[in-house]
């Protein structure tokens, strides 16, 4: 079992070298899980509700140099509903919208990231929408790269301003960054 | 940085622990004000046969339900039958004495009645089977032949329930019952037709949500709603709203019924709590499944026959039962 295991960790090595320098033109794909703490604006039971959420986003024009990066991202994310309490429970919904993303490298393979977006959401069980603006921080770990790849583990702390409720949420994720007009070199 | 995460996660992890810390509040009794007409003594509207069945019956299941959970029943059926301008029954609701026949004066004294009698943590249901307006109004029984003053406009309605201490579920089976459904500050329905340029400006609206305590479901969005026979062999009919058909399974009052003193679980709860999105969806679901009246295309057009419920709207869902 565990030669198995070391046989995928060598195949994972081997086909994302570590330490390539990567720059220009990319697209991206991030999948990330959250806990979604939604703070009502209104006179709620409790102060703040906990749901979970997952989101998927799709960088569609991305572009790094040595230091900085930004891309216009797609952004498609679904909020369960809230834990059981009491005698009411946030909605669930499914939200899509558009984010702008820059980061910037600390070191070799730590950077800081921000984003800002704008959604339209859909509740779940009912035929109602709202609109909502988001802004995201975070840090971004590379764990693996070669010359037209990049993956990092991403830790993003997010805010979800809808009108009746600001959420905060903290989740862990990955982000994969393909580069298919490759201008740099291995190290 | 690395004080930083720790300290954001310590935050929410005690923010999003206030599910655990809290003490949960308690339901209360069920009050329900159930409303059938059959218009037999209407001339100007057409008979209705289902409408009876669907006040009786969910006056049936909902005691049951409270049964179930441990609370008191208080239900009051408003029926108009034949061609009487009158009941025979009269109900003590709180300290006031109303008569069962459901005019525009007696519905309203009755919901008036509930003032004093209910509190926070009690859930109030009304149900409504019977015409409706082509402006969202409902038209309730003549109070004489020549009454031509019958239909109510239902922001009226809602206006008197504002004044009912607990948590209200208005149930609307009837013809353009959408159009009665109450402007969410929060979010904007897409079945009446919204686009994104609504929901954002709805955003910047200078209006704040409150927790609501009246939700309010609907059998039709702007178009007609129907009425259904449950019985597939068609030798004995059983009448029904086709939406309160849908309401009545949903609680676990199937056709053939189940034995009363037996109801199974009701199955469009989820977990140990039914919500009223729970309801809408399930009857939501039912109505799409009947194919005379639910939306279905084909190649050169789309049907005419169109139900689509509704329900409102908002960031919170409702607890109507916890078993």
């Amino acid at each position: 079992m565990r030669r198995r295991y070391l046989l995928i960790l060598l195949l994972i090595a081997a086909v994302f070298p570590l330490s390539a320098q990567t720059t220009g033109y990319y697209h991206s794909a991030t999948a990330t899980a959250f806990e979604y703490l939604g703070i009502s604006h209104f006179a709620d039971e409790i102060p703040a509700r906990s749901s979970f959420a997952g989101s998927t986003s799709l960088g569609l024009f991305g572009y790094q140099g040595n230091r900085w990066d930004g891309s216009l991202e797609l952004q498609i994310q679904s909020v369960s509903r809230s834990l059981p309490y009491g005698l009411y429970r946030s909605r669930g919904f499914t939200s899509i919208g558009f984010g702008l993303r820059s980061s910037c490298m600390l070191n070799d393979s730590f950077s800081l990231y921000g984003q800002l977006g704008t959604e339209v959401n859909f509740y779940s069980q009912i035929k109602e929408a709202f609109a909502s603006f988001s802004l995201q921080v975070g840090g971004q770990l590379l764990i693996l790269e070669n010359p037209t790849y990049q993956l990092f583990l991403a830790f993003p702390l997010s805010i979800h301003l809808r009108k009746e409720i600001t959420a905060i949420q903290v989740g862990v994720g990955l982000r994969y960054h393909l580069f298919p007009y490759h201008q740099g070199g291995s190290q | 940085m690395r004080r930083i995460i720790p300290l954001l996660f310590s935050i929410v992890l005690i923010l999003s622990s206030c599910e655990l810390f809290y003490d949960e509040p308690v339901a209360g009794d069920v009050y329900a004000i159930l409303v059938g007409l059959d218009y037999q003594n209407n001339t100007s509207q057409d008979n209705l046969q289902g409408t009876l069945n669907d006040a009786d019956e969910l006056h049936i299941v909902l005691d049951s339900l409270a049964e179930q959970t441990d609370s008191d029943y208080f239900g009051y059926r408003f029926r108009q039958e034949g061609l009487s301008y009158t009941s025979e029954v009269n109900y003590l609701i709180g300290t006031t004495t109303v008569n069962a026949y459901p005019s525009i004066t007696n519905i309203e004294k009755a919901i008036e009645a509930l003032v004093g009698a209910t509190d926070e943590s009690d859930l109030i249901l009304f149900s409504y089977s019977g015409h409706g307006g082509e402006d969202g109004s409902i038209a309730l029984a003549k109070t004489s032949s020549s009454d031509g003053e019958y239909f109510y406009d239902v922001q009226n309605l809602l206006d008197h329930f504002k004044k009912v201490n607990g948590r209200k579920l208005i149930i609307f089976d009837t013809c353009y019952s959408g159009l009665s459904l109450p402007v969410n500050p929060g979010s904007t329905n897409t079945v009446l037709g919204s686009s994104i340029d609504d929901w954002y400006a709805k955003y910047w609206e200078n209006s704040s949500y409150e927790l609501p305590d009246i939700y309010v479901l609907t059998a039709s969005a702007d178009t007609e709603s129907y009425e259904v026979d449950l019985d597939s062999s068609k030798s004995v009919e059983h009448m029904h709203g086709a939406f309160t058909a849908a309401i009545l399974e949903a609680l676990g009052w199937g056709y053939p019924h189940p034995d009363v003193e037996d109801l199974p679980m009701p199955p469009a709860a989820r977990g140990s709590t039914l919500t009223v999105d729970a309801l809408y969806a399930y009857s939501k679901n039912y109505i799409e499944g009947l194919p005379d009246i639910s939306l279905h295309w084909n190649l050169f057009s789309l049907s005419d026959y169109i139900q689509h419920p509704l329900v409102s709207g908002g960031a919170m869902d409702m607890v109507l039962f916890r078993f």
